[in-house]
């Protein structure tokens, strides 16, 4: 599939631009909440972008993948990185906050959604973030976390615990930052 | 793909109606429901210790440590971030312990596990490669494994035997082009001969030696060797292992001429085309003197350096780098670094006395090892001394002391270059889990090929051949005891291209020959002389075998063929094969014939063996036309032959697995795989399993016939 510009604060400022600027989309959720947002910024999912340049965007774009709660963090974030003049030390602090205070399934629901939509720096961000959280965390925090039993017979643990002792020992707290 | 996405969001939504704003913190999250890539993409992302943490949790993360997708992202972003490891082999407090580091991690050493050690008690590390290692056994120095230490999975690789008198160098290292590991041995080794003098000294021999080299190169993909020839420079045993750069190896050659000059010179490897490469040394280079005494190569941040001592001594070294990998131009002194005397160093001037040093012959005093990616330090090994960082802006030291380092001084070092611990399977072997309290030795054993130690024992020829006189065989009136390193082996008569080494013959009072046959490429079979029948049992190799009506028959290991006397037959193969043949004067009794029989081991029966508790296995038929049989019999470790028999029969016999005692006579012998036993009528005979794993032989038995 053949893909525009997809750079909306250009230096450039064509008609075309200013155009989606003053455009409003509405995004509709799974749990049917309704949102709206510039055309500039819902441009910056590549999947929305190829949505509208297939003109099936009509006036609402229904998006039965994300649920409200999520797709409104979503907006947030595509406002903040089609804002006219915010520069990229400002986004980046953004992008720390923003994924900042997210729990891991939020994070999680987040990375679905970046993917579904294809924002490439969201999902790259959230990524890390969820990177950052697991290191150094304890098998047990691990295994907590991601609802994961263990499925190895108890002399099997017994075996991993005594080969690679370390990795039981020194690891972060288990309360998640 | 898209539409696998599709439904694991879904599935997440059924779980997860709730509106997160609320708090709740019962959502769910579980990797289970996220796309693989992006699992690839997080886990990727983390330090080797919370990765390995990771597979800890659960069957499906562990299995995770096989993804090659994981492992290449893995290598590929540690590699970008220069996360350098550093390997600990120590001997105090414990002898043979690994330890690794994550330097600018969380700087903590971390225990390696070594399985290995059941069979290797003594190794050292040859070198390190995205992590794996390349081991050697240092009391068997033809023994050489890779382990990576992650997945506990350990390879043996083939041994090949060794010159006299040899100094050898090694290589080890990866290529991403040809996605292969290769491990390089050097061998330089010399020959002794006799030279004719001229006609004016009447004649005279003198004795003279020459020096000669090999190259062979080992390959993880085909898991084999390779003899690559010979190469034309002289490479300093101390700077062995060769550092990788730029997918080759690099090593110091002695003098020599170089660009016209006599210099030292660095020499090259290319681990992807197998080519040596001289790479001008940087003093040559820059000064007219070209003096360079000696110095060590490392490898900083992916480019080859070299530490050249310099005026006033005592560890003061000039650091150039090669800037631009094939221009020699591009050598840059990049650091100098002054004299230093770290303090443990000083306290250990006074304890030295009393202690042992790990392989310190022929170190250097300052070995280069890597640069600090968060400070720019430089971190330099003193000999004996620890570890430090040098500051080049301020030129200052600093010790480095890390969380449950080992005592330096009884310590060797190994960088893994810029590289994390490699995720690589070595999915020949793996190392399970122990299970009933039986340590994970005998599951190194069973990886290899089956009947291995045959040709490969453990007692093997190249162990004994320093050892003036010594020989376990044995040869007495009613039984012999044959071991391989007393094996002769000559060209076998009517055969092409084979070696055989004759076991039993008449001479010793059998009415049967056994021998062993090593095939060679294009090699062939001769015929048996007049009215001789002849066994053919495989050890190691695939033969073909044409059969008297042209029919060809594959061989593998295990398999067997009878061919009646005077059957018109050859057996061909065109790489390395050994075969273990019997052969004896047919018994005619009339109105009976043998036939061809062909056949494998596995495919046969086990038979009934009352009041014994060994498996037995006949390879032939017992009907009357066969004169003879051949027995497999197998006993677990412990077992023993119930009956102490003495009978009229005689016996050749090989251990193909395993080891044990075994009486013959008055006498009490050790055996293991490869031995081969001469039993008279009548002698005594008895035989107990011990050892590890089961034993197996194989055992030529007269029948049918009347003894008169």
């Amino acid at each position: 599939m053949a893909r525009k510009n997809r750079n909306p604060v250009g230096k450039n400022v064509d008609p075309e631009a200013q155009k989606k600027k003053t455009r409003t989309l509405t995004l509709k959720s799974s749990d049917g909440q309704e949102f709206s947002i510039s055309e500039s910024a819902a441009v910056l999912s590549i999947a929305i972008e190829n949505m509208v340049e297939d003109d099936c965007a009509g006036g609402v774009i229904p998006l039965p993948l994300v649920d409200g709660g999520t797709l409104a963090r979503v907006i947030t974030y595509l406002n903040k990185h089609a804002e006219d003049g915010a520069s990229d030390e400002e986004k980046r602090k953004f992008d720390e906050e923003f994924v900042s205070g997210m729990e891991m399934g939020v994070l999680f629901d987040v990375v679905l959604a970046a993917n579904y939509l294809d924002i490439r720096g969201l999902l790259r961000e959230v990524r890390r973030r969820i990177a950052d959280r697991m290191k150094n965390k304890s098998v047990e925090w691990v295994r907590k976390t991601f609802h994961i039993e263990s499925d190895f017979t108890p002399e099997e643990e017994e075996q991993m615990k005594k080969e690679f002792a370390w990795a039981w020992e020194g690891v972060d707290s288990d309360v998640d930052d | 793909m898209e539409s696998r996405n599709e439904t694991q969001i879904k599935k997440t939504k059924h779980h997860n109606h709730k509106d997160h704003d609320d708090g709740d913190s019962c959502t769910y999250n579980s990797f289970a429901q996220l796309p693989h890539e992006i699992v690839i993409d997080i886990l990727s992302r983390l330090p080797i210790t919370s990765l390995i943490r990771l597979t800890f949790a659960c069957r499906s993360f562990n299995s995770l440590s096989g993804d090659p997708n994981l492992v290449n992202l893995h290598l590929s972003r540690s590699s970008m971030n220069h996360s350098t490891c550093l390997i600990f082999h120590s001997d105090y407090p414990i002898r043979n312990q690994l330890h690794f580091l994550q330097l600018s991690a969380d700087d903590k050493l971390r225990r390696i596990h070594t399985p290995f050690a059941v069979s290797m008690p003594e190794f050292s590390i040859l070198g390190s490669c995205n992590g794996l290692l390349c081991l050697i056994n240092t009391l068997f120095p033809e023994s050489i494994s890779l382990y990576n230490p992650f997945t506990r999975d350990y390879l043996e690789l083939p041994k090949n035997y060794d010159f006299q008198d040899q100094v050898i160098v090694y290589g080890f290292g990866f290529h991403p082009g040809t996605n292969d590991y290769k491990v390089i041995k050097i061998a330089y080794y010399t020959v002794s001969f006799y030279h004719r003098m001229a006609r004016n000294f009447r004649g005279f021999k003198t004795h003279q030696t020459r020096q000669e080299s090999e190259v062979r190169v080992y390959s993880l993909s085909r898991n084999a060797w390779e003899n690559k020839g010979t190469v034309p420079y002289r490479l300093e045993k101390w700077s062995s292992p060769g550092i990788l750069v730029s997918g080759r190896i690099h090593w110091v050659s002695r003098w020599g001429k170089f660009n016209g000059r006599l210099s030292r010179a660095i020499i090259a490897y290319d681990m992807a085309d197998d080519s040596f490469h001289v790479i001008t040394n940087p003093v040559s280079v820059s000064g007219p003197s070209g003096r360079w005494a000696g110095c060590n190569l490392a490898a900083l941040d992916g480019r080859l350096c070299a530490a050249v001592p310099v005026a006033p001594g005592h560890g003061a070294l000039d650091i150039w780098i090669l800037k631009e990998y094939g221009a020699s131009e591009s050598w840059v002194k990049e650091y100098s670094v002054g004299v230093y005397y770290p303090v443990s160093m000083i306290r250990q001037e006074v304890e030295r006395s009393v202690r042992v040093w790990r392989n310190m012959v022929g170190k250097k005093l300052v070995r280069v090892l890597c640069v600090l990616r968060s400070s720019g330090e430089v971190v330099l090994e003193y000999r004996g001394g620890g570890l430090v960082a040098y500051d080049p802006e301020s030129g200052s030291f600093r010790e480095l002391v890390y969380d449950g380092m080992p005592t330096i001084y009884q310590t060797t070092l190994h960088v893994v270059q810029s590289l994390s611990f490699a995720l690589i399977t070595l999915s020949l072997v793996e190392i399970s889990f122990c299970q009933d309290g039986f340590c994970s030795a005998p599951s190194i054993l069973n990886a290899q090929p089956l009947y291995w130690k045959v040709t490969q024992p453990t007692l093997s020829p190249s162990h004994l051949q320093d050892l003036p006189g010594f020989t376990r065989s044995v040869y007495k009136s009613d039984h012999a005891l044959i071991t391989p390193e007393s094996h002769v082996f000559s060209p076998l008569p009517e055969w092409t291209n084979t070696l055989g080494a004759y076991l039993i013959t008449p001479s010793m009072g059998s009415h049967f020959v056994m021998y062993l046959a090593k095939m060679q490429e294009n090699s062939k079979s001769g015929l048996p002389p007049r009215d001789v029948e002849r066994f053919l049992f495989v050890l190691q190799g695939e033969v073909t075998l044409t059969d008297t009506s042209g029919l060809k028959h594959k061989l593998e290991v295990d398999s067997y063929a009878y061919l009646p006397p005077n059957a018109e037959h050859s057996v061909q193969s065109d790489a390395s094969v050994t075969l273990v043949i019997f052969e004896r004067r047919y018994d005619y009794l009339e109105n009976h014939t043998t036939e061809q029989i062909i056949g494998s081991t596995d495919k046969q029966p086990l038979l009934e063996t009352p009041g014994e508790v060994f498996e037995l296995r006949k390879l032939l038929p017992t009907s009357l036309p066969y004169d003879f049989n051949i027995h497999i019999m197998d006993f677990q470790p412990g077992e023993f032959l119930n009956v102490k028999e003495v009978h009229y029969n005689q016996h050749g016999l090989l251990l193909l697995e395993g080891q044990g005692i075994y009486r013959l006579g008055d006498s009490w012998y050790p055996i293991q795989a490869g031995d081969t036993i001469w039993m008279a009528p009548f002698v005594p005979q008895w035989y107990a399993a011990l050892g590890k794993i089961k034993s197996r032989y194989l055992l030529y038995k007269d029948v049918n016939r009347n003894p008169l």
